[in-house]
């Protein structure tokens, strides 16, 4: 059987009757944007690959229960999961994990603080690690929804649900977050290849 | 004529929700254009999980088999 043309449903249908083939290919589908999400929130490999290994135990227990019941809806699903992971993770913590404020936040007062030196180190091979650097300046709210749509490729809808806001406030949150990225970028003078 | 008024009425509901839904769910042509722009440089931050990770989510699960 070849289990990368099963959809979602079929594999998950496939592990709880106990193919743990099934498994291995949901892992294989969804490990990068599910571990890269995790890893852009907590900013640290060792923690983020606790979160996802707690993840998927998670969800291993859920479908060996027969809990699962979003149908069609594995990855949102799974990335709720790691979301709530990540935020007791900080609640234990009692830390916040990045510069967080609220949707008014002014990120020339971010770069203000920046070293101005380090601009000049900043070459276009650089592009990726420097975007990295720039994502993890935005507020919580705003790097987790540019996260969740582009890893997790949820629906703005998807993403008001696990954050508990309204959709309009979801779709806000991923308009300062491209126009503060935007604004880094111009301010630290940061080309894109394409 | 209340049928057709009615449907009248269900259709104008209907464009407007679904009006609504594509605004919620679109940027501005402004925010899209620069997404897309960074689109590629986004993937290029995409990590993997080690494989140890990986072996020991498959034990643990492995291990429930009755």
């Amino acid at each position: 059987m070849d289990f990368q043309l099963q959809s979602d449903q079929d594999l998950i249908h496939l592990y709880i009757s106990g193919e743990e083939a099934g498994l291995v290919e949901l892992i294989r589908r969804y490990q990068s944007k599910i571990y890269t999400s995790i890893y852009l929130l907590v900013k640290d490999e060792y923690l983020a690959e606790d979160i996802f290994q707690d993840t998927f135990i998670k969800v291993i227990n859920t479908l060996k229960a027969g809990k699962y019941n979003e149908e069609g809806k594995f990855l949102p699903w799974v990335t709720r999961i790691a979301h709530n992971l990540v935020i007791d993770h900080f609640r234990r913590e009692k830390r916040a994990p990045m510069v967080s404020n609220g949707d008014d936040f002014d990120i020339f007062e971010v770069l203000g603080n920046y070293d101005e030196s380090t601009e000049d180190r900043m070459v276009r091979e650089q592009t990726h690690k420097d975007l990295k650097t720039l994502i993890q300046l935005l507020p919580s709210e705003q790097k987790e929804v540019l996260i969740m749509r582009h890893f997790g490729d949820l629906s703005f809808k998807e993403i008001a649900d696990i954050t508990d806001v309204s959709i309009n406030t979801a779709l806000g949150r991923m308009r300062y977050a491209l126009n503060n990225l935007r604004k880094m970028m111009q301010g630290r003078e940061l080309s894109l290849k394409n | 004529m209340g049928e057709t008024f009615t449907n009248s009425l269900n259709t104008v509901i209907k464009n407007a929700q679904m009006k609504d839904r594509e605004v919620q769910e679109n940027l501005d042509a402004d925010d899209m254009i620069f997404y897309h722009s960074i689109r590629v440089d986004l993937d290029l931050l995409k990590k993997k999980p080690k494989l140890q990770t990986i072996h020991y989510i498959l034990d643990y699960s492995k291990s429930l088999r009755s």
